[in-house]
């Protein structure tokens, strides 16, 4: 997988660096990781990101009879 | 059938039953599975953990990987509690939810909760990361309110 497929209908929600690769975040959680290559720039990896939703017990007071 | 997101019944009666440590010092350990479109429901009436449609892929471990447990708290009236950051480094997998299960009782370890990522998401040679919400009463990823 090339880098443009790896792009390919995603929206860019953010753009970072680390110490070797350009990070390219995206709306759907899906990170595309850019490395500088022999020939210029390479795909180096796809990562996600998910914030999990919260789940709850919910309670409330009763008043036997009501 | 999806993920549905929810406490699972069966956690909420073992919690009466005092089965279940969340604290970090002496805790239980908690391990979050990971799951590809599972064919089965999974749920409010899962009890289990199990492997049927487990994620699989590079880096990725039956079971899913160890949670660090965050000690409970309050928020006003509300209990909440929920585990450090999950992440599975450099790895190819795909997941479309996952459960957050604890080792410690049960024969094969006893759910706590499933969660729906609303979508497939992939790695690939990348770091599959799953972010917990904001700790507190009303985003905490375990809530009794």
């Amino acid at each position: 997988m090339g880098i443009t497929h790896a792009l390919r209908g995603r929206t860019v929600r953010w753009v970072a660096t680390d110490e070797k690769h350009l990070v390219i975040g995206c709306t759907d959680g899906q990170e595309v990781k850019i490395i500088w290559g022999q020939d210029g720039p390479e795909l180096a990896g796809i990562g996600a990101r998910i914030i999990l939703p919260s789940v709850s017990m919910v309670g409330s007071a009763q008043r036997i009879g009501d | 059938m999806p993920i549905t997101t929810a406490m699972c019944n069966s956690y909420k009666k073992e919690l009466m039953e005092a089965q279940h440590n969340h604290l970090l010092a002496g805790g239980h350990l908690f391990k979050m599975a990971l799951y590809l479109n599972p064919v089965a429901e999974m749920g409010a009436g899962t009890t289990q953990y199990t492997n049927v449609d487990e994620a699989s892929g590079t880096n990725y471990t039956g079971g899913g990987a160890d949670l660090t447990n965050i000690d409970p708290a309050l928020d006003g009236a509300a209990a909440h509690t929920q585990f450090q950051n999950a992440v599975w480094a450099n790895s190819s997998i795909s997941a479309s939810g996952c459960m957050i299960w604890n080792t410690n009782i049960g024969g094969n370890g006893q759910s706590v909760s499933l969660h729906d990522f609303g979508q497939t998401f992939i790695s690939d040679a990348g770091d599959f990361t799953v972010v917990m919400p904001t700790n507190d009463g009303t985003t905490g990823l375990l809530r009794l309110v």
